[in-house]
């Protein structure tokens, strides 16, 4: 089988890929930009400076702080030292790129780092840790009553009694033992993450939500044997707009209801030779191909219907209903056969209820609501995200403001839907 | 010898029931078998009812083919220090002393949020006015919803407010102006509560920020465990939001829930590792900062007696609960937290010590600390208490084991580091230093297998930049390998006194400091020992109580 990429105004980017481009182990370049997740460390200089000269060390609370240790403080004038304190860095973790923007320093390790870790989430954040605590020391000649376990704490929060660093020192992904499931840290981008980093752009916060799905699917067996091509199809069609199903779909539905976009993809389907329509009652011909074709509808409602208010409330309730009534509509599965319906139906009640939820943007793929479904449910809600024009409280522009800055010092990042399919032609786009 | 030490030397005079405490003589074998001691008669005599009525046997303790026969060494009683109060060990035991237990249960049934998100919720969201009327009002609903009354569905259950009549939620805010105009009923009141600038520096830090502090019931730990709290509150406050505010159902609920839950709480234990995996606001999870901000008793006493009531706290918690209980899984090693807050040893040794640093030093906080300093300090520490073990022999016989001289050699060295430096770190280090090394080259090793291990770990550790180390004391804790073992002592003592002496109203947080002065609490943090003292008596008036469910109670 051989797909077509189309960009988000329908224009045909790359044609004539075949399905192989698509796997991990053979597109380097797809590699290379999970890789970045996993090995990119940042931190905001300022605030490390403002929290030593504080004390306010070890507070959890992900709004306000609840820690204050008195006569701890530490005034070190890391901004102004930012430069010695960058080439001490160089030096112990001889990293492959290291930048400041407006603060925010960003230091992205060498390939080697994580292929030599076993846990390579892990890995980055604790090694710089290190390497940043002995770089100030050293820069501002503090001893070991000056203050050293104070930059570390700053640096890694109450790590070890914590069971993971909440500090100041951040990585994208959260490490193991803060997500529910193994091999599930691609998945712990929250929502607003990802619609930051992709800059709000639609297409942009779809194609690398679904990339790092599906590098979690890969990752945790998903993608092999009887569910290789399932995935590989719905990381097409749903994430890269494959044959520029998605996007026909939202032009042809803009003005419609989610029950046009169900008529449209079965319409679309039964032409495509994906499923027949044998004396009233459908059947299946290319399972992962239906699946995949649901999905592209499935996003498409949800841009068509979260588009139209420009808020991501709605996306769990119209995921939700799209799948409902596709099976009605069919008496066919839905998009990855009830796992999509079951988790939007959880998220939504989640994001409607006294139970703990917050709004689409919070939630992120490996946690216990919506872990259900891998794949075909986080980019719905990065796009509905991209949407929303202020009506949640945790938007990306407050929740995840460091993301944007992120954005600046990795380009591979920005524009990606873009750069995934060009990817798929091989070496010579990377 | 001044009058507090005169009062040490008597109480071992009097519970060994002699003159001479010096005298290294003594008739072993004499003293009566487990026949000694009155607790244990007692359950011997309720042991042949149990197993009469139940028809399986129970605490065979007169049976002399089973274990080794108790009672060969004297039982000497104990005196709980700061109080009058003359005790069995079997007192001190866990299960067998109620206020022991309620002391665990109101830390781990407390939870903080913080109101602000929940009140731009309301004022964005939902275009609705927030004042101190309105707060009253949601503070009424918020007393009838987390004890368990129901606000939102018919046909809900309800709680039997008799069995959650210890549960309740409080505001604590730093700006007096709106604290005024809040109904006192619900209000943690810093001014009224905390010496005068202590309560100007918490307010201070607080500032405007509202923060509602929420205790379930106590029973509610007992069917569950601390990860119920952060859920049960943030469930029960979403709830009376809603009918407080008469919002309707959708969105911002989830909006409240989520700033309740994770945006703004304060759970005071974090989740622990897999292989002693427990929820959040379990024992081990809890910093040792956090045991100085939940002792009270620097409101109510001078310095020494608030160090000593934290180590008190933090070694029943740490030790006696923690390790004693839920992880070495049952009954709890009585005996080395006992000799911590007994007999006035460890107030005696620390008196001494105090002086020693005033003479020395001539003040708190007045050195700066470095190597020597501490070696300085912890070997002044060492002989003295060394010292008083030669002198007294029934002193050793009191502390017989290792493991138990060595939690006070450390705690005494630790707690003195801190005064004399006022840095928790200087402490830290002579508390380890101490059981790893110090104490080694007087008397050997000598500490239990789990003893100096994480001692020896600990001291590079300490000054490390490794991810497991160089964490600062006050957010360290029994989660870290290198203070995993059962002597939390010196920890809590040294960082109690670190910041004892350099005056600081509060360890690590000045939220926690405050939520725990609610004079509503079962357990009275500003005498931790004379609460322990009262369950030893069963004179302690305990929550959880479930006595009317059962045939013919009422209520």
């Amino acid at each position: 089988m051989r797909l077509d990429f189309y960009d988000e105004n329908g224009k045909l980017i790359v044609e004539d890929i075949p399905m192989t481009s698509l796997d991990l182990k053979s597109n380097k370049a797809l590699r290379n930009m999970l890789g970045t997740f996993r090995r990119t460390i940042f931190i905001d200089l300022n605030a490390l400076e403002s929290t030593l000269r504080e004390g306010t060390v070890g507070g959890e609370m992900i709004v306000g702080n609840e820690c204050k240790i008195l006569g701890a403080g530490v005034d070190l004038p890391i901004i102004e030292n930012k430069e010695i304190i960058v080439e001490k860095l160089r030096e112990y973790l001889e990293p492959e790129e290291i930048v400041t923007i407006d603060g925010l320093l960003v230091i992205k390790l060498p390939f080697s780092d994580i292929e030599i870790a076993c846990d390579s989430v892990s890995s980055p954040i604790l090694k710089t840790s290190v390497a940043l605590t002995q770089s100030i020391a050293e820069c501002f000649d503090l001893d070991i009553f000056d203050g050293i376990d104070m930059v570390k704490t700053a640096l890694l929060g109450r790590y070890p009694q914590s069971v993971s660093p909440t500090g100041l020192l951040k990585s994208f992904l959260k490490v193991p033992t803060k997500i529910e499931g193994l091999s599930s840290s691609y998945r712990s981008l929250s929502v607003n993450d990802i619609v930051a980093l992709s800059g709000k752009k639609v297409f942009d916060s779809i194609s690398l939500a679904w990339l790092l799905e599906y590098g979690s699917a890969y990752e945790c067996g998903y993608s092999v044997g009887w569910y290789k091509r399932l995935y590989q199809l719905g990381f097409a069609f749903q994430g890269l707009n494959a044959n520029n199903l998605t996007y026909e779909l939202i032009r042809e539905c803009r003005n419609g209801t989610v029950h046009d976009v169900v008529e449209l993809v079965v319409q679309k389907a039964v032409n495509d030779g994906i499923i027949e329509n044998r004396e009233g009652q459908y059947r299946i011909k290319d399972l992962p191909l239906w699946n995949a074709y649901a999905a592209s509808g499935q996003l498409a409602a949800t841009i068509i219907g979260s588009g139209a208010i420009r808020s991501a409330q709605n996306a769990g309730s119209i995921i939700s209903s799209y799948n409902d009534l596709l099976q009605i509509f069919t008496g066919l599965p839905s998009v990855e056969f009830g796992r999509v319906m079951g988790s939007a139906i959880f998220m939504n009640w989640l994001s409607h209820s006294i139970y703990g939820g917050g709004g689409a943007g919070v939630f992120s793929g490996e946690h216990v609501s919506v872990k259900g479904s891998r794949g075909f449910l986080i980019p719905c809600l990065c796009a509905a995200m991209c949407f929303d024009v202020g009506t949640q409280l945790f938007v990306p522009d407050t929740v995840s403001k460091i993301m944007f800055k992120l954005r600046k010092a990795l380009p591979e990042l920005s524009d990606i839907h873009r750069k995934i399919v060009y990817s798929l032609e091989g070496e010579k786009n990377e | 010898m001044n009058e507090k030490r005169n009062l040490m030397v008597e109480r071992l005079k009097e519970i060994f029931d002699t003159d001479d405490i010096t005298d290294k003589h003594t008739s072993f074998y004499h003293f009566g078998g487990w026949k000694q001691s009155k607790r244990k008669q007692e359950f011997i005599k309720r042991a042949k009812q149990i197993a009469e009525s139940r028809g399986i046997p129970i605490y065979l303790r007169d049976r002399e083919d089973i274990g080794v026969p108790l009672g060969q060494r004297f039982y000497e009683p104990l005196y709980i220090s700061s109080t009058d109060t003359l005790c069995e060990r079997d007192d001190l035991q866990l299960i067998n002393n109620s206020a022991i237990q309620q002391m665990g249960d109101d830390i781990k049934r407390s939870v903080i949020m913080g109101l602000d998100l929940a009140h731009r919720i309301l004022r964005e969201r939902l275009g609705k006015e927030v004042t101190p009327e309105t707060i009253n009002h949601y503070m009424e609903v918020v007393n009838h919803t987390v004890p368990g009354g129901v606000v939102a569905q018919e046909h809900m259950a309800e709680v039997n407010p008799e069995l959650t009549k210890d549960s309740y939620a409080k505001i604590l805010t730093g700006d007096g102006e709106l604290k005024d105009s809040l109904d006192q009923r619900f209000v943690i009141d810093v001014d009224r509560l905390f010496p005068e600038e202590s309560a100007g520096r918490i307010n201070d830090e607080i500032g405007s920020k509202i923060f509602q502090v929420t205790r379930v019931p106590t029973l509610a730990v007992r069917i569950a465990d601390g990860g119920i709290v952060h859920r049960w509150a943030s469930q029960q406050t979403v709830l009376a939001f809603i009918a407080a505010y008469s919002v309707g159902g959708g969105a911002p609920l989830a909006d409240f829930a989520f700033a309740g839950k994770h945006a703004q709480v304060i759970t005071l234990g974090n989740t622990t590792w897999p292989r002693r995996a427990r929820a959040p606001n379990e024992f081990g999870g809890i910093p040792y900062g956090y045991i100085g901000d939940i002792c009270q008793a620097d409101r109510v006493s001078d310095s020494l007696t608030y160090i000593m009531e934290s180590i008190a706290l933090g070694g029943i918690l740490y030790d006696l609960i923690w390790w004693g209980g839920y992880m070495g899984g049952g009954v709890g090693p009585v005996n080395g937290t006992a000799s911590i807050y007994t007999n006035e040893v460890l107030d005696e040794f620390c008196r001494y010590m105090d002086e020693w640093i005033q003479h020395k030093y001539g003040g708190y906080a007045t050195v700066k600390p470095d190597a020597n300093i501490i070696k300085e300090i912890s070997q002044e520490s060492v002989c003295h208490v060394l010292d008083e073990y030669d002198n007294y022999p029934v002193l050793l016989e009191e502390h017989w084991g290792g493991g138990i001289r060595l939690n006070v050699i450390s705690t005494v060295a630790s707690v003195a580091t801190g005064l004399a430096t006022g840095n928790s770190l200087a402490s830290l280090l002579a508390g380890h230093y101490v059981y790893s090394h110090l104490v080694k080259e007087a008397m050997g090793r000598n500490a239990w297998g789990g003893g100096d291990a994480v001692d020896l770990v600990s001291v590079p550790d300490l000054v490390s930049t490794f991810p497991d180390g160089a964490l600062v004391p006050e957010l360290r804790g029994p989660n870290i390998f290198s203070s995993m073992v059962a002597h939390s002592a010196f920890p809590i003592g040294g960082i109690t006194a670190s910041h004892v002496a350099r005056g600081h109203p509060w360890i690590l947080s000045p939220i926690v400091k405050a939520a725990f002065s609610d004079p509503n609490l079962i357990f009275d943090f500003r005498y931790v020992r004379k609460e322990i003292a009262k369950g030893a008596k069963r004179e302690f008036h305990f929550a959880g109580d479930r006595d009317i469910l059962k045939p013919g109670g009422s209520g």
